[in-house]
């Protein structure tokens, strides 16, 4: 139970700052959205494994799941914040 | 109020390929859907790259407050049905439930939340048709508000099947139930960033 609420208190906290991230000024925007999009894979992560108990699990399921949540968050990441000129 | 409904639990090999935690086929759907909503994640950028100006001055109609607090009320609820099924699985049935219905109570706020802002959205005439940005804002947060009706109607069922002292509930059932409620948990962890934060 009492990792439930740290895994909990985590994943707020990752809320607060891409909220924060989301916000930042910078020269380059792909970064504050590879931070944010990074942030929001951490806390797939972290609810699949810890709420979704897959850290028990066969590591196919948890190499699959992983895989597709690291991928759709690079593709937004990298090519969501890209300056087009 | 005396419970005395049984929670049945069988020890399952967790580590085996064939029963991931909340059953085999409900990883093929949650797979299914991940792939599906990635998928429909890298069309949305795919046109963000055709009409980036359009995209960026979209994003800034959307209510970025209303999203973060709707992410903190998922997260909350799914906090919740991974302590219910931890209390289950202690054979504490009494905070089980007491747990699903806090679940239950989050999810109906996070549809609540959703719809004001969809009636927002509405009362200034931002349609799905109004251009590429609110299509696919509509079609993705609009088959997640389904998951997530379908998801509570699922832990309504489970919870009044546990409460029902007449019949025993499978951990498994409870698991699967839940499986399917963090699935709406991590579509919405892709969603809320990519829609209100990242363009």
């Amino acid at each position: 139970m009492k990792r439930l609420i740290l895994v909990y208190l985590g994943l707020i906290i990752l809320t607060i700052v891409s909220a924060y991230a989301s916000g930042m000024e910078m020269d380059q925007a792909w970064i504050p959205a590879g931070i944010v999009m990074a942030l929001a894979a951490f806390k797939f992560i972290l609810v699949v494994m810890e709420y979704m108990e897959m850290r028990k699990a066969h590591g196919i399921w948890k190499f699959s799941i992983v895989f597709m949540a690291v991928i759709a968050a690079l593709i937004v990441g990298i090519f969501g914040g890209v300056q087009i000129v | 109020m005396e419970l005395t409904a049984k929670i049945q639990e069988k020890k399952i090999d967790y580590k085996s390929i064939s029963s991931p935690p909340g059953g085999i086929l409900l990883w093929i759907l949650i797979l299914l859907e991940v792939f599906t909503f990635g998928l429909s994640l890298a069309g949305l950028v795919y046109y963000r790259i055709q009409e980036p100006e359009l995209f960026a001055q979209s994003t800034a109609m959307l209510n970025t407050y209303l999203g973060s607090v709707n992410t903190v009320v998922l997260l909350t609820s799914g906090f919740f049905m991974a302590s219910a099924v931890h209390s289950f699985k202690k054979q504490n049935t009494g905070a089980g439930i007491n747990f699903m219905i806090a679940t239950i109570v989050t999810g109906c706020a996070f549809i609540i939340i959703k719809w004001h802002e969809y009636g927002e959205k509405l009362d200034v005439g931002l349609g799905v048709e109004e251009n590429m940005f609110f299509t696919f804002y509509w079609l993705l947060t609009g088959f997640h508000f389904i998951h997530v009706v379908v998801g509570l109607a699922i832990l309504l069922i489970i919870l009044l099947k546990v409460k029902n002292s007449n019949t025993a509930t499978k951990t498994e059932d409870i698991e699967a139930g839940a499986a399917f409620w963090h699935m709406c948990d991590l579509i919405w962890l892709l969603l809320f960033p990519a829609l209100y934060l990242v363009f």
